[in-house]
């Protein structure tokens, strides 16, 4: 089947915001995994000093210009990009899971099991996500990439039982479930083969626009100083550390600051696209 | 042809869409004398509704092309301005839609749509206006119109609603009265009463109705003067009588047949091979 | 059931979930890796003076002692020593607090004053160039993180266009009036002194945008696809079959109910705001719980790391009910319907 000629796909580009961020968003997965390959200065990323071309504005040899230690900022944004869409995709294969899992069992088991688990729900969801990713960070003992992942996931799994327990609740007493019930389908077949199915288009989406977010929830935290330690290339911490050679170094921040910008931008528009595309609401 | 309040003349519309062009009303004819009793019968997206948005000017859509006239009291309203529109909407013609509880604000007591129906184009207090529609609404038999208008829709039920919101429809005094499948949403007794309702009032005060259903129940009770509707053509118009005794395009024939009847004789066979109806020329009585 | 029953109901959840919402931070705080008294204390301190530090910290009972002294505490407004201001931490969050407080009213202050405008224009002029300039704007601000959006603003109107100052809340020549409620604003108010009002406030103004050009756009966005959901309910064509005017549909009949879930989502936007505030605080020099939360976090003060959390915490459902008795006002079906 031609995935082009779907009716999905028709509804899909009809849009042309949608489409523009599909192609963010390609372009900056890309780079990420090709970085090694096609940025001119790789090895800028490890320990490296280059006192010789420090603070170099932007130049046909420096895109972006190098930073206080002669480094190629260009290259360290798109090493920077691979830092942020680990952090995205690990983020979320941990807090989609357990979200969702609770919120099947939530919504579908009921009664007891229900009330448990989305009282612990609401209890999550009551601490805003910065504050809790910060708490969890601050209470580790060393910041670093591994930490935050763990904590922007602790904060993040709450929406995904919120999402599929209210799906599933209205779900619940549809023809095609009582249906499987009736034949003896066990609790677990029902949740995950008749109810998590229809639950796919709002989790799609919201996956897709959590990425974004994820995003721009990690590099916070970065800026804060709280995640990857130097000298790995993270975008937020190179904003942060650029931030007090503003205005005359701008290039320091502004231009890791965009790169955060432009992929959050991608996520969320092909995540509006499927939004419009599914016609859900998360 | 004076006497004509409401004349729609090879009425046409079509929207582009993706796949093409699509003809929802194709050449439309259709004609109502003060105070006369028309219904528009036809199945779901026949073009049925759409006409009562083109008589109100309702139709924002955009890659929409119009051809023709509607003709109100001799004037063609078909493409008049919104401004002109409003001065005619709510007054000399209004419309009823099919669930009465959608079609009230649920956030607004009933008093306070009262309120914006009476003031269309003139002022008036609150209080009159509360006033005026405790009067009306005594008229209908609504006991206790004080704690009606102080409610909130979802508080009412059904058959209540359908009785406001035909008041509202006639407080006016308007001279066309458009109903979009009143009633549907309601069961057959409480369709039956809003019905009675609406013949009464609009006897009063001698307004035409344009009844859009497609219940033929509703059609043999209410209508003097019925138009069938397939497709955007208009397949046959007569007379109450004469349709329901001698109908004459196989589309309504196959509509009548449809009904089942409580004699006995089991339900209604279905022809499992219609002809393209839309392809057989009107039937005029 | 009624409107009272609704309020006490609200509250006794509100406490369940705080409490939970303790425990939640109190085990974080206990079960993480490390010794508390040790990181506090730093590398050279003796063995001895570790323990004694844990004696005094309750270190070594069981975890529902501690919680249970933890809560104790809190209730006498005991929340302990802060190991990196080495003051009662209750001292810190009086001091601290009401900048933030500030900071945070006017950024709800911004949000609704430009987001609901925004997005009632949008949804009322649905795809027209109105509303692609307005999604536009809507767009940029929710992707653009907040840190990113206080250094341009930082940039444009500190250095290019140097109209507002981007350090501390007020300008260090001038008094500061008598603390009446800690909030600068109306404290000068009260004492008349409007040039201080002045400073305070454009002071406050590019923080102020910083926190809250995302939750613009965010409200600006909901607005518009409630409103514009709204506008195809049948109580709007029958509005508009019977001519309301169309300036009294924008603003009364189909902003009312379009309001209802653009105002929880409100509440929400708060929660996102509570945590821009960290980010801005820092990069502005704010005087606030933020910068002071993210500076206990550098320096691993369990005390303050834990007061930090409930305060934001307890500021944040407090919001949310107060979000939910505007809903209540606004939906009549909450009450009246059984």
């Amino acid at each position: 089947m031609n995935i082009f000629k779907t009716k999905y796909f028709y509804k899909y580009s009809r849009n042309p915001l949608s489409v523009i961020g599909l192609v963010i968003v390609t372009i900056v997965i890309s780079l990420a995994l090709l970085a090694p390959y096609i940025t001119p200065f790789p090895e800028h990323v490890g320990p490296f000093t280059d006192f010789a071309n420090k603070s170099k504005p932007p130049s046909w040899k420096y895109i972006f210009g190098t930073d206080k230690i002669g480094r190629d900022i260009f290259t360290r944004v798109v090493f920077g990009y691979r830092i942020s869409l680990t952090l995205g995709f690990v983020v979320l294969s941990i807090a989609v899971p357990i979200g969702v899992a609770m919120g099947l069992c939530a919504g579908y088991i009921g009664r007891k099991t229900e009330l448990i688990l989305m009282r612990i729900t609401d209890i999550f969801l009551a601490i805003p996500a910065l504050v809790l990713a910060l708490s969890i960070i601050g209470l580790l003992d060393r910041p670093n990439l591994f930490y935050t992942m763990i904590a922007v996931s602790m904060a993040w799994w709450p929406w995904y039982t919120r999402l599929i327990y209210n799906i599933t609740r209205s779900i619940k007493t549809e023809g095609y479930i009582t249906a499987a019930e009736i034949m003896g389908a066990s609790k677990l077949h029902i949740m995950f083969r008749e109810i998590l199915p229809n639950c796919l288009p709002s989790l799609l989406t919201k996956i897709t626009l959590d990425l974004g977010f994820v995003i721009l929830v990690g590099s916070s935290l970065s800026f804060l100083g709280l995640g990857a330690q130097s000298p790995t290339p993270d975008l937020g911490t190179m904003v942060a550390k650029g931030a007090s050679f503003l205005p005359d170094t701008w290039w320091f921040s502004l231009f890791p600051g965009f790169a955060i910008l432009i992929i959050v931008l991608g996520f969320n528009l092909v995540g509006d696209g499927l939004k419009d595309m599914f016609d859900v609401d998360v | 042809m004076y006497n004509k309040l409401l004349k729609i003349e090879d009425l046409e519309l079509s929207f582009k869409m993706y796949e093409g062009i699509s003809y929802v009303l194709k050449k439309i004819n259709l004609d109502l004398n003060k105070g006369e009793k028309v219904a528009l019968v036809g199945e779901s997206g026949s073009g049925k509704s759409v006409t009562t948005k083109l008589i109100l000017g309702l139709l924002n859509q955009k890659n929409v092309t119009k051809k023709g006239k509607i003709l109100f009291n001799d004037r063609n309203i078909l493409n008049l301005s919104q401004n002109e529109f409003k001065k005619i909407r709510g007054n000399n013609i209004t419309i009823i839609f099919q669930d009465p509880i959608a079609a009230l604000n649920p956030v607004f007591k009933i008093k306070d749509q009262f309120y914006e129906v009476n003031l269309n184009d003139k002022k008036m207090s609150k209080k009159d206006s509360f006033i005026r529609a405790c009067e009306a609404l005594n008229k209908v038999s609504i006991r206790d119109p004080e704690r009606i208008l102080e409610s909130y829709p979802f508080q009412l039920s059904g058959g209540l609603a359908q009785r406001v919101v035909i008041t509202m429809a006639m407080i006016n005094k308007p001279e066309l009265l458009l109903a979009d499948e009143p009633s549907t949403a309601l069961d057959v007794k409480i369709q039956n009463q809003a019905l009675d309702l609406m013949d009464d009032l609009t006897r009063e005060t001698n307004t035409a109705v344009l009844l859009i259903t497609h219940n033929m129940g509703v059609v043999r009770k209410f209508a003097e003067k019925v138009y069938v509707i397939y497709r955007g053509v208009i397949v046959e118009e007569g007379t109450k009588k004469q349709l329901f005794k001698n109908p004459g395009h196989p589309y309504t024939k196959a509509l009548l047949e449809s009904i089942p009847k409580l004699s006995g004789d089991g339900l209604p066979t279905h022809d499992n091979n219609p002809p393209d109806y839309a392809l057989i020329p009107k039937y005029v009585h | 059931m009624s409107a009272s029953q609704y309020f006490i109901r609200r509250i006794f959840i509100s406490v369940i979930v705080f409490f939970g919402v303790s425990i939640v931070i109190f085990c974080l705080a206990r079960l993480i890796p490390g010794d508390p008294a040790r990181i506090a204390l730093g590398p050279f301190a003796t063995k001895e003076m570790v323990e004694q530090l844990r004696e005094t910290l309750h270190l070594n009972e069981s975890i529902f002692i501690q919680y249970k002294i933890f809560i104790i505490n809190l209730f006498q407004g005991d929340l302990g020593i802060s190991t990196y201001t080495k003051r009662p931490v209750i001292v810190d969050i009086i001091s601290y607090f009401p900048a933030t407080f500030e900071l945070i009213l006017m950024a709800g202050t911004l949000m609704l004053l430009i987001g609901i405008p925004l997005g009632i224009l949008s949804g009322k002029y649905k795809d027209t160039w109105i509303d692609h300039i307005a999604r536009v704007i809507s767009l940029l601000g929710v992707v653009t993180p907040s840190f990113l959006w206080a250094i341009i603003l930082m940039l444009f109107f500190a250095y290019l266009i140097p109209i507002f100052p981007v350090h501390e809340r007020m300008d260090e020549t001038l008094d500061p009036p008598k603390i009446v409620t800690g909030l600068l604003l109306i404290d000068s108010l009260l004492e008349g002194n409007f040039r201080v009002f002045r400073d305070a406030f454009s002071h406050l103004i590019l923080p102020g945008f910083a926190i809250a050009l995302p939750a613009i756009g965010n409200c600006a966005r909901l607005t518009r696809t409630n409103l514009s959901d709204v506008y195809e309910k049948q109580y709007i064509e029958f509005a508009r079959s019977y001519s309301f005017s169309e300036f009294k549909i924008a603003t009364k009949y189909a902003f009312k109910p379009a309001s209802i879930p653009t105002v929880t989502i409100i509440g929400l936007d708060f929660a996102f705001m509570l945590g821009n505030a960290f980010l801005v605080e820092t990069v502005f020099v704010w005087p606030g719980m933020a910068k002071y939360g993210v500076e206990v976090i550098l320096a691993k003060d369990l005390n303050g790391i834990v007061a930090t959390a409930l305060i934001f915490t307890i500021f944040f459902l407090i919001i949310n009910m107060f979000v939910d008795f505007i809903v209540l006002f606004l939906n009549p079906r909450i009450i009246l319907q059984d």
